[in-house]
């Protein structure tokens, strides 16, 4: 082997899990040294790959083609020569941080096991190294001493001991398949910062498996596009993003790129190969569309009004032009953000109104009669949602978004403060108001887990009628569910089929049409578009928008994706510890953010970088 | 692959369900007269199965005898789900509440007594019988049902469509009735058929001791205990009413898997 | 821990203390006299009254329950109706057969269905599996007083290796003594063997199915290194609910083959007690049972903390 071979080389590899065809003539090459991004949407082969490579594949599968790892064909060694390569030659790190470790093992015993594996090391040594491989990726001694057990650590800090199990011997190739989906952002810039180094430092080849371009284009030399089973494009970065050749590549960076946050000025200064300034610009939020209907003219700066009277009509809420990208700038932007109210509003009342809303979770009993304190999950939070608004609530995993939404929808109960919904109280006394109920609904995020599966879907969808004063007839039932049906895009005969017989996509167009068969003025989208792949999610964001102009919806958007809330909404809350930290147009928060924490997560949230090619 | 032991199991079940049908109707011989000049007779061409000490025909006391097997243990998993689906689904609703703590201390409670002991105080009040077996047994399938439909419901009540169920005003009943119990029926229609081949077993166990039907209703576990003394003397009377409950328990719990491996796939599919 | 250890006591207590009061309200409505049933037929009035006070059955209900447990809490049961003797004494001559045997069916079932319970496993879906699980499913369906029949039909009346049934006594020697619990033991665990194979079977190929067995395979261990290091002790988990709830079944099991076997267990002697209406036999041989199971179950949660470290924090 010459040093200009490369040190993973796959030659038309093809895999096949029980006769079904799962990989499709992959040829492929990771030099020494460097990054290579493996991009694909769910269910293109990424994974499978990266397994194929380990030699780890589930049984029943099939593999022809050739894997040569610095010369040695992989899929002809021995499994015993593979378990020496494995771990020591070769690390790999997964999606699921909170599962990927032993929980009844020390992180010390897993990261030591690793060691002793692989090295002949006394006890004594292979401790240090476990000490000094736990120091590398983060987690010194001091802080996190080897006794401590994986439910002891956070998603990122278990992420980083499987990191540490991967680096512990020092291989050649690390493989990092979707190593920071599961991760917030702040915690995703981490990661992805230490592997970088760790690339870097010690000369480490990485194959980083990804679905999101904006990480994939911070930290590749070379790209690999997968779609369902094969490659269709590969080349350096500069090539790929570039100028992408394949139709499947163009439109998977479209969508991305639609869904992409743009930054305030530290992003435009530093960099100029960022394009997510200019490719955030073309996107307008749901309720202020120009590009289709006749509305008044758009102002070039983004203005305060949100608020739409009339619910037919769209409503003329002024955002950038296509033509204006450089309004986000931080030139022309307006400091509207204010850590304490909303827009101003004069005339009308506002449709939603929340004041002081405090919720707790009750401590842990730890006594026979004595509890832990309390947990204070919302934190006086107070804002207003106008009708026919959209707004935005952003924050990580555990910032109470998923509580406040609860509470929302009245399935909660309230410590303290008050939810007025069209002035009507949502839930006095533990009494969940009906004509509250009437004018709201939600469409919640796993498009699998929304269905009751034993229903047929006209049931599903028809389930809100439920809280309507008087439900309608089973025909007017029939008709209702027809037309939300069709208004989502769906025919009206998918009625009488099973939720199972739809697609994740088509399964948020039903949850959606569920949420409009009451006719509500305000739907709350809770992570309704997390789940979905990339190119999915922007056809359901347009479903969105086109229903919202047409009825006049308001949207309470929650989400922990910047780049979802910044496409669809007119304002945005950030929300951190149970408190409203900030909030104001989305425009003004994206681009001049005031607190330190919207700062950092804007900062952490990845942009798809095009290289100038 | 699926129907490996679904198709056994049923045939098997199917077998025994229809010899106890058929006694209602006719058996080969009659079990109530005694025809001591044919005692001991061997399997053959007129007594298949052979005769027992007191010259009955083995075969047809064995039909009746499924009649007890299968009526009690069926009636004691009627009771455990009658009483145990509502507990768990009541406990489930109002999950880590008192009544939620009552109702699981109380599970506890009746696992602390074996079936036996139940039936043995229950024995030792009212005396042997039947009845008293299906209640022993019922008692204690009370508190598996509970557990398992308790547990299997409160990972479904914080599934997101039972959510947009509350979203849409339904209260704890409805949504139990129309989302839960649907969605565990599987489980139940499983665990159902494990527990009654537990309750055959359990059945023929309390009668052997004494505990269960008593004479003259045949039952499996009294013509073991009644073979036991004459087992030098004649081997086949222990050995019928033997393979006639490890048929019946076999058939059950094969069943029992096959029921699952088919309705299982269809669930994780639709997850 | 602590904290754990003293809530799973408390809740120990509790049952065993309305457990108590349950046993005691069943005996209590229990139809007739045991006093008259003593006597005879034929008793005078003024006799039975005698012995009513004797045997403290004139007291109140609440009296006599208070008095009852008191006395069990310092080793008293009360004196036997039939024999009048203490009933601790008769309890601990059985005790001394019963508990051997049920922690020798433990013992045989546990070193059975480990092993079986791995290898199949680790072969699921190959011939060892099949095979494993096919005696298992017959294993289950056997009533194990029915097996006992046929073990004694082949090894004491045709090959003549061990007796019919009856006690050596421990005098005669451990040998004797657990030679004569052979036979009850094999036919107790057998069935219990073929549960917990499964249990094992099952659980293991759950955990194998876990990320964190992927993580293992990629570091470098081989199936079988991963199986033994990462998955068994994660399996362990459902296996050691199954034994504590076996140790349940072994108990009501073995009252069931002291019969078959006739040894002179708490089995027997329950049912010639409710033979002879000695209730308060019966009533403090149901309430030693009961602690036993209970005991288990308790020792069972010591060993989920054993085994699960996050047990051992204040969780749950």
């Amino acid at each position: 082997m010459n040093a200009e071979s490369p040190l993973l080389r796959m030659d038309n590899v093809q895999l096949s899990i029980h006769q079904t065809p799962i990989l499709q003539d992959i040829s492929l090459q990771v030099q020494a040294g460097q990054t290579l991004g493996l991009i694909g949407e769910s269910g293109s082969g990424k994974s499978m790959t990266a397994l194929s490579i380990m030699q780890l594949l589930p049984r029943g599968s099939r593999q022809t083609g050739s894997i040569r790892f610095q010369g040695q064909a992989l899929e002809k060694l021995p499994e015993a020569e593979l378990c020496e390569l494995r771990g020591s030659d070769i690390g790999m790190i997964f999606q699921e941080p909170m599962t990927a470790l032993n929980p009844v093992k020390s992180i010390g015993e897993q990261v030591g096991e690793s060691i002793r594996l692989h090295r002949r090391l006394s006890r004594d040594e292979a401790q240090a190294l476990t000490l000094r491989t736990l120091e590398r990726v983060g987690l010194p001694n001091t802080k996190f001493p080897l006794n401590r057990y994986p439910h002891e650590l956070s998603g990122g800090q278990r992420q980083r001991v499987v990191i540490a199990i991967a680096i512990a011997c020092q291989p050649r190739l690390l493989i990092a398949d979707e190593p920071t989906t599961a991760l917030d952002v702040t915690t995703q810039a981490g990661i992805l910062e230490l592997l970088k180094s760790l690339q870097q430092d010690e000369g480490l080849a990485l194959m980083l498996i990804s679905h999101d371009l904006a990480v994939v284009s911070n930290m590749a030399n070379d790209i690999v596009v997968m779609h369902k089973g094969r490659i269709v494009e590969q080349g350096g970065l500069g090539a790929v993003f570039g100028s992408p050749a394949h139709r499947y590549t163009q439109m998977l960076f479209d969508a991305s790129a639609l869904t992409q946050v743009s930054h305030g000025p530290a992003v435009q200064t530093a960099d100029a190969d960022v394009v997510g300034v200019e490719m955030a610009a073309r996107v307008s939020p749901i309720n202020s569309d120009s590009r289709s209907t006749p509305t008044p003219t758009p102002t070039p700066t983004p203005t305060p009004t949100s608020t739409s009277t009339s619910t037919s009509t769209p409503t003329p809420t002024p955002t950038p032009t296509p033509t204006s990208a450089p309004a986000s700038a931080p030139a022309s932007a307006p400091a509207h953000t204010s850590a304490v109210s909303a827009a101003p509003h004069a005339s009308t009342s506002p449709l939603l109104q929340v004041e002081n809303l405090i919720c707790e979770y009750p401590g842990r009993r730890i006594g026979l009669f004595s509890h832990a304190p309390a947990f204070r999950a919302v934190d006086r939070v107070s804002f207003d949602i106008q009708h026919g608004e959209s707004i935005g609530l952003v924050g990580e995993s555990g910032c109470g978004k998923s509580t406040l939404t609860r509470a929302l929808l009245g399935l909660m109960h309230l410590h303290d403060g008050r939810i007025r919904l069209n002035g009507e109280e949502v839930s006095a006394a533990h009494v969940v108001s009906r004509a509250a109920r009437q004018q709201m609904q939600v469409v919640f995020q796993d498009p699998y887990g929304s269905f009751n599966p034993r229903h047929r879907v006209g049931r599903l969808v028809s389930e809100p009628l439920h809280v309507l004063d008087e439900p309608p007839e089973r025909k007017a039932t029939q008709r209702r569910v027809a037309s939300v049906l069709e208004s989502v895009g769906l025919h009206a005969d998918d009625s009488n089929k099973f939720i199972h017989e739809f697609s994740g996509g088509q399964r948020q167009r039903i949850a959606i049409a569920r949420s409009l068969i009451i006719e509500p003025s305000l739907i709350i989208l809770d992570e309704a578009v997390s789940a979905l792949d990339v190119s999915v999610r922007a056809q359901v964001l347009q479903l969105l928008d086109t229903l919202a102009r047409e009825q006049g919806l308001a949207y309470l958007f929650i989400s922990h994706d910047l780049s979802v809330v910044q496409r669809v909404t007119e304002r945005v809350m950030v929300m951190q510890h149970g408190q409203i930290v900030e909030q104001g147009d989305t425009a003004a928060v994206f681009v001049n953010p005031q607190h330190p924490y919207t700062r950092e997560l804007l900062a952490a949230t990845p942009r798809l970088r095009i290289p100038s090619s | 692959m699926k129907l490996r032991s679904l198709v056994p199991g049923a045939l098997l079940v199917l077998l025994v369900v229809i010899a106890a049908l058929l006694s209602y109707l006719w058996t080969p011989f009659d079990v109530a007269t005694l025809d001591i000049r044919n005692k001991f007779a061997s399997p053959g061409a007129e007594h298949w199965l052979g005769t027992d000490h007191l010259g009955r025909d083995i075969l047809s006391m064995l039909m009746v005898g499924a009649r007890t097997s299968i009526a009690v243990a069926l009636v004691a998993v009627g009771i455990g789900m009658g009483v145990g689906v509502p507990l768990g689904l009541l406990a489930a609703a109002r999950a880590h509440s008192w009544l939620d703590e009552l109702i699981m201390r109380g599970n506890d409670l009746v696992f602390a007594f074996p079936a036996l002991l139940i039936a043995i105080m229950i024995t030792a009040v009212f005396g042997p019988g039947a009845i008293n077996a299906i209640i022993a047994i019922g008692i204690f399938n009370i508190p598996v049902f509970a557990r398992l439909t308790r547990g299997a419901a409160m990972s479904l009540w914080n599934r997101e469509f039972i959510l947009a169920a509350r979203v849409a005003g339904k209260g704890p009943l409805r949504i139990s009735l129309e989302h839960l119990l649907p969605n565990i029926t599987n489980l139940l229609v499983v665990q159902g058929t494990i527990q009654f081949s537990l309750g055959i077993l359990a059945e023929a166990g309390l009668s052997y001791v004494g505990l269960g039907a008593q004479p003259p209703i045949p039952s499996w576990g009294r013509m073991l205990a009644e073979s036991q003394t004459l087992i030098s003397l004649a081997p086949h009377l222990a050995l019928f009413p033997g393979l006639a409950i490890v048929i019946t328990v076999l058939g059950l719990n094969l069943l029992g898997d096959g029921l699952r491996d088919w309705l299982d796939p269809r669930l994780r599919r639709e997850r | 821990m602590l904290h754990y250890l003293f809530r799973r006591l408390g809740s120990l207590l509790a049952t065993l203390l309305v457990a108590s009061l349950v046993v005691f309200l069943v005996i209590e409505v229990v139809p007739g006299d045991p006093a008259s049933y003593m006597l005879g037929m034929n008793a005078q009035a003024d006799t039975v009254a005698a012995l009513r006070s004797e045997l403290g059955l004139d007291q109140s209900g609440p009296a006599r329950y208070l008095q009852w447990i008191s006395g069990m809490l310092q080793g008293d049961f009360g004196q036997s109706y039939t024999y009048r003797t203490p009933v601790a004494d008769m309890v601990a001559d059985r005790l001394w057969i019963s508990l051997p045997l049920a922690l020798y069916a433990l013992f045989l079932s546990t070193v059975l269905a480990f092993p079986a319970g791995i290898w199949a496993a680790s072969h699921r879906g190959g011939v060892a599996d099949t095979t494993v699980m096919g005696f298992t499913q017959l294993g289950i369906a056997i009533p194990n007083f029915w097996f006992a029949l046929l073990l004694v039909m082949f090894f004491a009346v045709n090959l003549g290796w061990f007796s019919a049934g009856g006690f050596a006594g421990w005098e005669s020697g451990l040998f004797a003594g657990l030679k004569s619990l052979t036979l009850p033991a094999i036919s107790l665990a057998l069935p219990q063997a073929a549960i917990l194979t499964r249990v094992m079977r099952s659980s293991l190929l759950d955990v194998l199915g876990e990320d964190f067995m992927r993580t293992a395979r990629a570091k470098g261990l081989s199936e079988r290194q991963a199986l033994l290091r990462h998955a068994l002790r994660n399996a362990m988990i459902p296996v050691l609910t199954i034994m504590g709830l076996q140790f349940s079944f072994l108990i009501a099991g073995a009252i069931i083959i002291e019969n078959v076997f006739f040894l002179p267990g708490l089995g027997r002697l329950i049912f010639q007690s409710i033979a002879q209406r000695d209730l308060i036999v019966v009533e403090s041989v149901v309430m030693l049972l009961v602690f036993a199971v209970v005991m288990v179950t308790f020792v069972i949660d010591l060993a989920y903390a054993w085994v699960d470290p996050r047990l051992r924090q204040q969780r749950r």
